[in-house]
């Protein structure tokens, strides 16, 4: 089976160093969001171009995983964008932060519409078909994205590398795919209880090295 | 439940991994445990981190527009509902009452602000309920006991429109003519939430004498009467429409009727529409 990243290239983001290595540049890029969500909620079509230009091409990026399809990620990305702007009160910055939130709306948004779509295609298949396209990734320039989330990506990615990698396929099935742990043992023909622990102790080293951002 | 699979509960519903009944366990003790709910948002938090770790794709740049257009759609349609037609029969009349006392030009201005504005809609109904609360207390004689009765109606239909049309979730089917409608049109909307919804019509054909036009929802399986109306002299109608039961239509129908004597919409059909999301 082939793996849906296997030989893929990390992109690069083009970014200002001197924002990127400011010690606050989560909680500045907080500040943006939640300034943006701020403005979206009282009708400002301003603001939704703008948390377009720093996040469709992670939202659309997120859901292209997920769905492996680049027309039903695009719809994905429009309805993310257009339920934001028409209930951005959604957001309730008390329960955590903008990207999270708006990372978890979109992951939602994809596998729904994987089900709703396929009604359960065949994760082989769908699996190649995104490797297929992640080989033909292109470098980018995102300055937006990068400003928004430049240091805290490179974190992250460097957090799950160094996950052993059967705990890292655990979590990439769980949240790209979407499937259960029942599912994900049946999968990779892994004990359910091997499939549980590997969840927990993977979700345990991320907490310890990502945690208390909010 | 020791704490290791506590953890891995957690963890694993954070990433969305647990089949229904583990799940609903899960939420049963975020619920009922503050330590294990604080745990859970930890573990969310780190859980969406994870999307970050895709490779980035760049996006058609035609689809920069195509959401922006959709979101300007979505705009108009929302703005579309404030002038709500319903609202445009209660300005009149709370505009007539209000001359009676004093400051219809006041109370006009706030209606068309109303009208113009959605996102000062909630604040501005809950300003007239107050000036509406204000003239009712003040009405004290035999024959304001009707305008009483009128005001807490129109203020009913009031808020149980603006309910409807700030339902996000609300259905709209566009209404066509048909051969019979000799080019009428309209809109209609339906709050599953609110189990009502709101029909507007214009360029009705005139009716014949003793009949009404009935409104006809129809959810596939069952045709029921959601009320009937007579429209302005111009043909235009709009109206707040309701059934007894828990309803969610699929069609809507309007057509002429008898009050009382059909179990259905009857030829002519003058309009109809299928509610989408």
């Amino acid at each position: 089976m082939a793996d849906a990243h296997a030989g893929s290239e990390p992109v690069p983001l083009r970014f200002d160093r001197t924002e990127a290595t400011r010690p606050q540049d989560a909680a500045y890029a907080q500040a943006i969001d939640d300034s943006l969500m701020e403005r979206m909620a009282i009708g400002d079509g301003r603001a939704l171009e703008q948390l377009y230009d720093r996040y469709h091409i992670l939202v659309y990026s997120v859901a292209l995983r997920v769905v492996r399809d680049q027309m039903l990620a695009e719809d994905v990305v429009q309805e993310v964008f257009v339920r934001l702007w028409r209930r951005p009160q959604a957001y309730d910055p008390a329960r955590g932060r903008f990207l999270s939130w708006l990372m978890s709306v979109t992951r939602n948004r994809a596998i729904d519409e994987v089900r709703r779509v396929t009604r359960r295609l065949r994760i082989e298949d769908r699996r190649e078909d995104a490797a297929e396209q992640v080989r033909s990734t292109d470098r980018l320039d995102a300055p937006e994205l990068a400003a928004a989330i430049g240091d805290e990506r490179r974190e992250v990615r460097a957090a799950l590398a160094s996950l052993p990698q059967e705990q890292r396929r655990v979590l990439e099935l769980a949240y790209f795919d979407g499937l259960t742990q029942s599912e994900i043992a049946t999968l990779t023909e892994t004990p359910l209880g091997t499939v549980k622990t590997r969840t927990r102790l993977a979700m345990n080293r991320l907490r310890q090295r990502l945690g208390g951002r909010s | 439940m020791t704490s290791e699979e506590r953890d891995g509960l957690l963890a694993a519903y954070a990433l969305g991994s647990l089949s229904g009944p583990e799940a609903n366990a899960v939420e049963e003790l975020a619920r009922s445990d503050p330590a294990a709910a604080s745990q859970l948002a930890e573990y969310q938090e780190v859980a969406d981190l994870i999307a970050l770790d895709t490779p980035l794709q760049r996006a058609d740049p035609a689809l920069r527009a195509r959401v922006l257009r959709a979101a300007r759609q979505t705009e108009r349609s929302r703005r579309r509902r404030v002038p709500i037609p319903q609202l445009l029969a209660i300005a009149a009349l709370l505009a007539a009452v209000a001359v009676a006392v004093g400051w219809g030009v006041q109370l006009q201005g706030e209606l068309d602000t109303l009208r113009e504005e959605s996102a000062a809609l909630q604040v501005a109904v809950a300003s007239d309920s107050r000036r509406i609360d204000v003239l009712d207390r003040e009405l004290v004689s035999g024959t304001e006991q009707e305008l009483r009765n009128a005001l807490a109606q129109v203020k009913n239909t009031h808020q149980r429109s603006v309910a409807i049309l700030a339902d996000p979730d609300v259905s709209t089917a566009q209404l066509v003519s048909a051969q019979a409608g000799h080019g009428a049109g309209g809109r209609c909307v339906w709050s599953i939430a609110e189990n009502a919804g709101v029909l507007i019509a214009q360029a009705l054909p005139p009716l014949p004498l003793g009949t009404l036009y009935e409104v006809w929802l129809d959810d596939g399986v069952n045709v029921v009467s959601a009320g009937t109306f007579l429209p302005e002299a111009e043909g235009d109608a709009q109206l707040l429409i309701e059934v007894g039961v828990p309803f969610a239509p699929r069609f809507v129908i309007v057509a002429p009727t008898q009050p009382g004597e059909a179990d259905g919409p009857q030829p002519p059909i003058v309009l109809s529409g299928d509610f989408t999301p």
